[in-house]
């Protein structure tokens, strides 16, 4: 069931093309407007610096863009469709759909973060020390937390008349101090722009993935239902 | 047989009652018209009864369910109500339906949705379509169909996984005159198999002609049940009541 509710919502997102396509704009103008800065500097040394101080933060708030653009949408859509009622009626328990719709935001946040990684590289030429794989990995953790914490809340704010407002109050400002910050920490660390070891801030970032999706199986249910 | 009591349930939002607090009593079989001027609380009875909303006073119950389907620990609203909702078929006055979903994409997320096992759904499902006129349309995208064929595609979602009890609110609305006949010959199958219809519907002809009681709603109020063997006198008890709303 979780398998299902996932895939119907990526093949409708797939064929819609409404969020992926604004996410790609997005981060090409974010990833473009850090190429002028950079081409600012003369010095390759300075560039290169330059690039690896901003990195960190360009891709986590390429990701906070996009948990706002992808979640919204999530259960957006099945208001606008009136489908929230048949997720309503459904003889399963809660907890699959939320899984479900966490697993459907998670697909789309992972490819944006990989689409960020892509664009940097092709755009900045940047080649961090590490493989690009490990400065996935407090991405990935980032963007369950975000997928389970946005689901929560796109659930709230679908049954709200200012959704895309009541979206930003409630995701930003929690997924900024217990997801960003932490995962910049973590990315600085793996990349070799910090001289602390990534351990700390990932294990920040896990517990609050944690968290998240504790508090999203606890709450679910009230927030469909009630 | 599936048998279905209101006992004192009403809905109220805020100080306002949607629907007063009723009693009623239905039997396997029996098909109940609701009928009324907009506003009279139709949709949100329809809605109690196919619990999309939960009574604010009284109960709804539903007796002679079988559960179908693997049984799980209940989690937050138990696992009785999954079993109703497992017997339960619901249209509103929107089509469940996902636009950017073929029609068959559509059936089968219903069918995954409410536990059928493949692949027993699947030749239900395409006499349904055919019994609907929808054969053709099956790998259409539901955005690309006329409303009407989004409300037969709707019904034969709603019967895929054989309720015990209909809930079906306004389904004339946008269906031609083919399709309301053919709704009508499915609803007598329906109601001759044991099963329970509750419909509402401003074509009082029609629905007469398949119901076995009538309920008249004003502003919430339930004006008693008539028989509609006499579909003159509900038309009259609702041009009365539109006359008296306009006073």
């Amino acid at each position: 069931m979780i398998v299902a509710i996932a895939a119907k919502d990526l093949r409708a997102e797939a064929r819609s093309r409404g969020a992926l396509g604004a996410l790609l704009v997005v981060q090409v103008l974010i990833v473009l407007s850090l190429s002028f800065a950079i081409s600012l500097k003369e010095d390759p040394q300075e560039r290169e610096a330059l690039l690896l101080a901003l990195t960190p933060g360009v891709l986590w708030v390429s990701l906070m863009i996009a948990a706002v653009v992808a979640v919204q949408r999530s259960f957006g859509r099945e208001v606008d469709e009136g489908t929230i009622d048949l997720l309503g009626l459904a003889p399963v328990d809660e907890g699959e759909i939320f899984a479900g719709k966490v697993l459907a935001n998670l697909v789309l946040l992972v490819l944006a973060a990989v689409e960020s990684l892509v664009l940097m590289v092709v755009f900045l030429e940047f080649r961090p020390a590490v493989s690009l794989s490990y400065v996935l990995v407090p991405l990935v953790i980032g963007a369950v937390a975000m997928a389970a914490l946005g689901t929560v809340v796109s659930a709230v704010a679908a049954q709200t008349s200012g959704r895309q407002v009541v979206t930003f109050v409630l995701l930003v400002p929690a997924a900024l101090y217990s997801v960003v910050l932490p995962g910049i920490e973590a990315t600085e660390a793996i990349i070799g722009a910090a001289p602390a070891g990534p351990v700390q801030a990932l294990g920040s970032l896990t517990a609050a993935t944690a968290v998240y999706l504790a508090l999203g199986l606890l709450l679910f249910g009230y927030v469909l239902h009630e | 047989m599936v048998e279905l009591d209101l006992r004192g349930a009403g809905r109220r939002f805020g100080h306002r009652w949607a629907v007063r607090p009723m009693d009623l009593h239905l039997d396997g079989g029996a098909v109940l018209l609701l009928a009324g001027p907009n506003g009279a609380g139709k949709t949100t009875l329809a809605r109690m009864l196919a619990t999309l909303l939960p009574p604010s006073v009284g109960t709804v119950e539903y007796r002679g369910l079988a559960s179908q389907g693997p049984r799980r620990p209940s989690a937050w609203y138990g696992e009785e109500l999954r079993t109703i909702r497992r017997s339960l078929g619901y249209v509103g006055h929107r089509p469940l339906l996902y636009g950017d979903l073929t029609a068959w994409e559509n059936l089968s997320f219903c069918a995954r949705l409410f536990g059928l096992l493949d692949p027993q759904w699947e030749p239900r499902a395409m006499a349904l379509l055919e019994r609907l006129g929808l054969p053709l349309r099956r790998d259409s995208l539901v955005r690309t169909l006329s409303r009407g064929m989004q409300q037969r595609l709707d019904l034969v979602r709603a019967l895929l996984p054989q309720p015990s009890v209909l809930v079906l609110d306004e389904p004339l609305s946008n269906l031609d005159e083919q399709g309301r006949s053919e709704l009508v010959e499915l609803l007598k199958e329906h109601a001759q198999g044991g099963g329970i219809t509750i419909l509402s519907a401003h074509d009082i002809e029609l629905s007469c002609s398949v119901a076995t009681a009538a309920l008249v709603l004003r502003s919430g109020d339930p004006l008693g049940l008539l028989s509609p063997a006499r579909p003159g006198a509900i038309r009259r008890l609702l041009a009365q009541e539109g006359s008296a709303s306009a006073a």
